[in-house]
């Protein structure tokens, strides 16, 4: 093996940016990218900074025109959460986050594996018309959705929100799964179906397993989306033991009662968990990518 | 797998709504929505329930817009709404008219035959605002009035030397020193339809009271001298510097009201409902405390000789009873309470604003320049112009020519035309 | 091969599993009928998005008071209604300018941290991303407050260069669209970011070796081989761009309403306002009808243009 052709085994098994730093003819770029990056970042980063700035001001401040106000309270903080029953709302939010992740993970990824894979006559006819899910702006399907709901009496009920929210975004799971495994070498389906596997055992493990990072990615996506969903949580929970999360800013920036360092106070708590969770995952999503990525 | 977990969820989540409807089998329950402020509210339905044992209000507070309009409409085309709404008079209690209770038979039952007679008049024009001719009953029931004037900071203006303006000369004068002394001037939430209308409202009331009123409901044109003359006047306000720089990007709640009330402002176009803020919880700025730091005027005469504007308002909020409602027998019991007995009253002493009825005043703990300037409110309500408007299309046709206006895309005259379009358009359909 | 290592594995324990079944096998209900793979998804979608669907165009075909059916009348209305021109502008504005722009800052600021980033990876992941995850509530007030002249953050520092703000840009009838572009833009760059970073770390290290080893570095690599790699993120990002244009609502809502007078109306807020706010049902419906009309077609027309690819994966081994 020449020189070159060494070199080239021993970068398979090298992510591509750390061959790349290594092998470049000038200094490294990286340096200057990361100048540009934090740049970047700090000015990007400028709303955010403020929205927890004005969370932590006392009322006479909120509005001071600057990034950092001196001294911090932690009293909106303590205001929202003693005025709102805030476990009861996040586990509100939580049961029907998760519980519409999962039903769009399992009915968009059955839809895409029959699609993609088992290739039902019709499913692509179908799959077009699914789209137009998409297409359809939430402020206009709300009226005949809180039509429908109630005559199924899901008003204040948990399925109330979590099968709208899963109609309208399996759609998108559809297409990124299905994408995924359009991509899925032939073979190995045909090696399993020889192999007599049913249908059902190849889903669960062939192709399932080879659009994991489809998967996940649907997952944090749909769970961000269906977090912070404000429309149809507004009118389809209209008692207060079955609000969600997103429904309590607007009681701190209504006409009378301003107090915007409150509103920002729950702003912050309610993006936290999406923060966090998207920490957590990101690593995984990115693992399984690679795993996906790496071939030598 | 994932299908036993879904499982667990749904039955998890099933055992929790069944744990939480079942506790509420136990009292009998009168369901409410509105805007209206949660602290005060509470207080209202606390005296309520404490009168009326075995019965409880269930209240929910809505944003205006857009949460309250949507979840009343999605509410009303699912024929799921409560016993109780909130109601402003005139376009709002029209669009929900076939959904509400008569409550003319409910009323004179509750107060006798001359319930009426206490109500301000301009309050007791915009109730039956909007109702197709020879329809007489009145489906909304005024909690409270409004007067809309401008406030002012008296600390500021003591500081600056500043006189209360009389004519417009004087108000553009006072503009600048506060705009040069780092103040603004007056706060205009340009940004919102309201506050702009409620501006023109004065100012069209000061050149030809009543005009306004007249032609909404298509008597006189909408292109006559003095409503013109408003427009231009309007437009003045932009280019004189009254209103501040960017007025049109801003909103009057929440960033207006709170500097207002933290004293980085000289004035501004808001009500008398301004003062609820003394009764906000502490922490209170110097000047929001007992509302010593601030005082009220009209809007001062545009020409040397004339006259400053008349009071302009009326019902700041009022309530209906749905037909669900009509069907709970308790559901009257604290409407009544909320607009003319214990609930009002909780509601006036946190100074929420103006009674409908002159025979309710707040009680408890009134500091007397508080008292002063409520006399003067009240000495006013009678003669009060209207400031509703029974069209939505009309409020939104003029709220969006104002901004046009302002912005300078829109000559007066070109938007007092749309206006006119809009208004034959609504007209025509009834 | 870790992958097909991984999947020959998982393959032989189903095939294993299925020998140690015992026989004969039942054929479970999905294999004789496997259509019922499709049956979830189709069923929410018919009852749950047609019906409502449905129901809208119903809606359509009467008039402002919901009760009498004008025919296509509200269509026609709409057709002479100088505000649905201006909505048809500024959706054109939003998303010729958001598009192009969230996919070059996206995928700039992607390959930087993918391939001259290791120990900050995660922090430049993760924090870019954050504005996707910020609820419009914030977005709305903190920007609107960032943009007033007066009192404004933006202000506040441009003061220390001089620079003085005289106008509110959106209080502006003719820049009033744009500020509210760049609020979009400034949230959902993050979300283009993420899904080159996928693509990005989908590309093969053979084919960046090979291209090294022919000599393509820095800007010759990044423009003559990373994009066209790319392209089906690219699409994918286009036609997710046209849809979300056409369905943005809170942001325009919340910081100016459509205003001044109409300046940054957009289809979201002008069917809320005539919908909820005025009650014409008729007309709003129509304007419904219109807008998904409009992200069908585009959608279509783009899928039949640049094709339907949308994997970002280049999953083909080499050679």
């Amino acid at each position: 093996m020449t020189a070159a052709g060494r070199n080239v085994s021993a970068g398979r098994r090298i992510v591509g940016s750390a061959f790349a730093k290594r092998h470049q003819l000038r200094p490294s770029f990286g340096f200057y990218a990361k100048i540009i990056l934090t740049v970047l970042l700090a000015l990007w980063m400028i709303p955010e900074v403020y929205m927890v700035s004005v969370s932590l001001r006392p009322p006479d401040k909120s509005f001071d025109p600057s990034l950092f106000v001196l001294p911090i309270t932690f009293d909106n903080f303590a205001t929202v959460i003693h005025d709102n029953p805030l476990l009861r709302f996040f586990w509100n939010s939580l049961v029907i986050t998760i519980g519409t992740v999962l039903v769009v993970l399992v009915a968009g990824s059955m839809f895409a594996y029959a699609a993609s894979v088992l290739r039902l006559k019709k499913t692509m006819l179908i799959y077009i018309i699914l789209l137009t899910t998409l297409m359809v702006p939430v402020a206009s399907i709300v009226l005949p959705l809180a039509i429908m709901l109630k005559s199924f009496d899901w008003i204040n009920s948990y399925q109330g929100l979590v099968l709208p929210y899963a109609a309208l975004g399996i759609p998108y799971a559809i297409v990124i799964i299905k994408a995924f495994m359009d991509d899925s070498p032939r073979d190995l389906f045909e090696a399993a179906m020889i192999d007599g596997c049913t249908t059902l055992q190849m889903f669960f493990h062939v192709a399932l397993p080879l659009v994991k990072p489809a998967l996940i990615f649907v997952a944090i996506w749909q769970f961000i989306v269906t977090w912070n969903e404000f429309f149809l949580a507004l009118v389809v929970m209209t008692d207060s033991e079955h609000k969600t999360v997103t429904l309590v800013p607007m009681q701190y920036s209504g006409m009378y009662m301003a107090n915007p360092g409150a509103l920002f106070a729950i702003l912050v708590i309610i993006a936290l968990p999406l923060i966090l969770l998207y920490i957590f995952v990101q690593r995984y999503f990115i693992a399984g990518l690679l795993s996906g990525a790496v071939k030598g | 797998m994932n299908k036993r977990t879904t499982l667990a969820f749904l039955l998890t989540s099933a055992l929790f709504l069944s744990a939480s409807s079942a506790e509420d089998q136990a009292k009998k329950q009168i369901t409410v929505w509105s805007w209206f402020i949660s602290s005060t509210m509470a207080k209202s339905i606390k005296a309520f329930e404490e009168k009326n044992p075995g019965l409880e209000v269930k209240y929910t507070y809505y944003n205006y817009s857009p949460e309250y309009i949507t979840s009343l409409k999605a509410a009303a085309a699912s024929n799921s709404l409560p016993d109780i709404i909130g109601l402003q008079p005139g376009s709002l209690t029209q669009q929900y008219r076939e959904q509400l209770a008569a409550l003319n038979s409910h009323a004179e039952k509750e107060w006798g035959a001359d319930w009426q007679s206490k109500i301000f008049p301009v309050n007791l024009k915009q109730m039956g605002m909007g109702n197709p001719s020879g329809d007489t009953n009145f489906y909304i029931l005024p909690q409270e009035s409004q007067i809309l004037v401008i406030w002012y900071n008296k600390e500021i203006f003591k500081k600056l030397n500043l006189e209360v303006p009389k004519t417009y000369k004087d108000l553009v004068a006072a503009s600048k020193k506060l705009t040069s002394a780092g103040y603004i001037p007056v706060y205009q939430g340009a940004a919102d339809g309201w506050q702009n209308e409620n501006v023109f409202l004065m100012l069209a009331n000061q050149l030809a009271p009543g005009l306004v009123d007249e032609a909404q409901n298509g008597k006189s044109p909408w292109a006559s001298p003095p409503l013109v003359k408003a427009m231009h006047a309007w437009a003045n306000l932009f280019k004189d510097g009254v209103f501040q720089q960017g007025a049109l990007g801003a909103h009057a709640y929440p960033t207006g009201a709170q500097l207002f009330a933290q004293g980085r402002v000289g004035m501004m176009a808001l009500g008398s409902w301004w003062m609820q803020e003394s009764k906000f919880p502490p922490p209170l700025s110097q000047y929001v405390q007992n509302m010593s730091g601030f005082d009220f005027f009209y809007f001062p005469a545009l020409e040397e000789n004339g006259k400053s504007s008349p009071p302009v308002g009326g019902i700041d909020i009022g309530y209906g009873m749905t037909k669900n409602g009509e069907k709970n027998p308790e559901a009257w019991k604290f409407l009544a309470s909320l607009v003319r007995s214990d609930g009002l009253q909780q509601a006036l002493n946190d100074l929420n604003d103006l009674p409908a009825t002159s025979d309710f005043e707040p009680q408890g703990d009134v500091t007397p320049n508080i008292k002063e300037m409520y006399g003067r409110f009240m000495a006013d309500l009678p003669h009060a112009e209207n400031q509703r408007f029974l069209s939505p299309q009309v409020s939104e046709e003029l709220d969006s020519v104002l901004g046009g206006v302002a912005a300078g895309s829109v000559t007066p005259e070109d938007g007092l035309k749309r206006v006119q379009a809009a208004t034959d358009k609504a007209l025509g359909k009834n | 091969m870790e992958w097909s290592v991984y999947v020959q594995r998982s393959m032989n324990k189903a095939a294993a599993a299925e020998s140690e079944k015992k026989l004969p096998r039942r054929r479970s209900l999905v294999e004789r009928c496997p259509y019922l793979y499709v049956l979830p998804a189709t069923l929410m979608f018919v009852g749950l998005v047609a019906y409502p669907i449905l129901w809208v165009i119903g809606e359509s075909f009467r008039g402002a008071s919901g009760k009498d059916f004008v025919g296509f009348s509200q269509y026609v209305r709409a057709f002479s209604d100088p505000v649905f021109w201006r909505v048809l502008l500024n959706m054109f504005y939003w998303g010729a300018i958001t598009i192009p722009v969230q996919m070059v800052l996206g995928g700039s600021i992607a390959y930087l941290i993918e391939r001259h980033t290791s120990r900050s990876r995660t922090f430049f992941r993760v924090m870019f991303f954050l504005p996707v995850v910020t609820s419009v509530s914030v977005v709305s007030i903190v920007w609107a407050q960032m943009y007033a002249p007066y009192y404004g953050i933006v202000q506040e520092y441009l003061k220390y260069i001089g620079v003085q703000l005289t106008i509110a840009p959106l209080g502006e009838p003719s820049i009033a669209i744009f500020a509210l572009i760049l609020v979009n833009i400034w949230q959902w760059t993050g979300f283009s970011m993420i899904m080159y970073i996928a693509g990005i770390n989908s590309i093969p290290s053979e084919l960046f070796d090979a291209a090294l080893i022919d000599g393509a570095h820095g800007w010759n690599l990044a423009i003559r081989i990373v994009v066209p790699l790319l392209s089906p993120v690219t699409r994918s990002l286009l036609l997710l761009g046209v849809i979300g244009t056409l369905q943005t609502f809170p942001i325009v809502h919340l910081m100016t309403g459509g205003g001044p007078d109409h300046a940054s109306e957009i289809f979201g807020t002008y069917i809320f306002k005539q919908g909820f706010v005025i009650g014409d049902s008729g007309y709003s419906s129509a304007l419904s009808v219109l807008a998904l009309f409009l992200a069908l077609a585009l959608s279509v027309l783009q899928i039949a243009v640049l094709g339907s690819r949308l994997s970002p994966q280049t999953r083909r081994p080499a050679t």
